[in-house]
């Protein structure tokens, strides 16, 4: 072993409380006479408490995601130049829209599924944390996810290993339908369904049947509703009564 | 509470709303600076990110009391870290065009800065190790014993965790120390162990 490896071992052993009786009085001797030697510890320290910081990471986190959500406003924010061009654009695009929307009520082909879903989410109520989860990823995870932060509780999510912790796909299935992405929704739900965690079956077909909606696919949506009705499950009434707004 | 303490708060509680107009109130401040001194918006971005970071990193001290608004301490905290960076590119010319003289607070910005981006390097290289290692020195740092962590890692024996343990530390202050921005915030004056 050599003498930088010898050093840093002492550090290691008096940082974990390691040295006792005369050793750990020389190292503190030699603590106090050693600029250099203190700088070192400070680091050994600094370092540990550096990597422990989690609020530093998911506040950073936040901000990052202020940055680009002002960002690209920003960057659709039409200069002066541009203004007429589109305002008369804009004007045509409202037209279309006008137009689109008369030939819709006309068809009285209803298209109010992803409206209905929205209507009809309500977050399921975080039931791990209380109880603790023994995942401190999963444990900000879901802090986020408590606090609506959907976006970061989906960041956070895909670092828990969600093999080890199946209930991870089911609340970053419900985060993902939270801000409208029901694609990613569903995968994240179907895994939930086939991992089936804390026996939430009723609760995941009636988030897969929102997402479903959203994305218009009724005969889907209808189909796990249905279900619920008919197996009285806790979600029965609720299914029940989207259901005939769907008719 | 006064107004500045409340937007202390604020920011300590993460409040995005409350983020979002320090975003808009004080991010063309620091574009203005930035490109009026040597650097582009992107880099206008990360100051605003940093001066954000450090002064929440700051905040979290219960000593830290704000003289001034938040807004104006954001500002200075930016304009010193743009400086601190111009002095690394050895883009800088004239310092004192830069930054007129004026004090925002009390509490000593140069040390607020250096504080933070030591917490930035020191993460920066924790983040370049293997899973494996991150893992490793997690759990020790969350105070777990070593046989413990041997059981989680799937290791042979609580010897194999400690001699892992070590290696990973060590590599991870190699690191540290190779990266010239350590000697930079340890003044120069480092003897290498």
């Amino acid at each position: 072993m050599s003498n930088q490896d010898q050093y840093h071992e002492k550090i290691e052993a008096y940082l974990d409380g390691e040295l006792k009786g005369a050793e750990l009085e020389a190292f503190e001797n030699e603590l106090q006479k050693d600029e250099n030697l203190r700088q070192e510890v400070n680091l050994h320290q600094d370092i540990k408490s550096a990597a422990l910081d989690k609020d530093l990471d998911l506040f950073q986190e936040k901000v990052n995601q202020v940055i680009q959500t002002e960002s690209s406003k920003a960057q659709t924010t039409p200069d002066n130049s541009r203004k007429l061009w589109l305002r008369m654009a804009a004007s045509i695009s409202l037209l279309g829209v006008i137009a689109l929307l008369i030939y819709q009520f006309s068809d009285n082909s209803s298209s109010k599924g992803s409206e209905l879903a929205m209507q009809f989410f309500e977050p399921y109520d975080n039931i791990i944390s209380e109880r603790g989860s023994g995942s401190q990823k999963l444990e900000q995870a879901l802090f986020a996810y408590d606090r609506k932060e959907y976006s970061i509780a989906i960041t956070l999510f895909n670092e828990v290993d969600a093999e080890a912790f199946p209930i991870t796909f089911f609340y970053t299935g419900l985060s993902h339908l939270a801000i409208g992405e029901s694609g990613k929704a569903i995968d994240q739900l179907k895994k939930a369904e086939t991992t089936n965690p804390e026996n939430l079956t009723p609760a995941i077909h009636w988030y897969l049947a929102l997402a479903y909606l959203s994305q218009e696919n009724h005969s889907a949506g209808r189909q796990l509703l249905d279900g619920l009705v008919l197996q009285q499950t806790s979600y029965g009434a609720q299914a029940q009564k989207l259901l005939e707004h769907i008719k | 509470m006064d107004v500045h303490q409340r937007e202390v708060e604020k920011l300590l509680a993460g409040d995005q709303g409350f983020i979002t107009t320090l975003y808009q109130e004080v991010f063309p401040s620091i574009v203005r600076l930035i490109r009026s001194n040597s650097g582009n918006d992107e880099e206008a971005k990360d100051l605003f990110q940093d001066a954000l970071m450090a002064t929440y990193k700051k905040a979290r001290d219960e000593r830290f009391v704000l003289t001034c608004s938040l807004k104006s301490f954001i500002y200075a905290v930016s304009r010193n870290i743009w400086l601190y960076r111009l002095r690394d590119k050895r883009k800088r010319k004239d310092e004192t065009d830069i930054i007129p003289e004026d004090t925002v607070s009390d509490v000593d910005i140069e040390k607020l800065m250096d504080d933070y981006e030591k917490v930035k390097l020191y993460k920066k290289h924790f983040k370049k190790l293997t899973e494996d290692c991150k893992q490793v020195l997690k759990l020790h740092f969350e105070g777990n014993a070593m046989d413990d962590i041997a059981i989680h890692m799937g290791y042979g024996s609580k010897e194999y965790a400690k001699k892992k343990k070590f290696k990973c530390k060590e590599k991870l202050i190699q690191s540290i120390k190779a990266d010239p921005v350590y000697h930079e915030l340890m003044g120069g004056s480092t003897k290498t162990y």
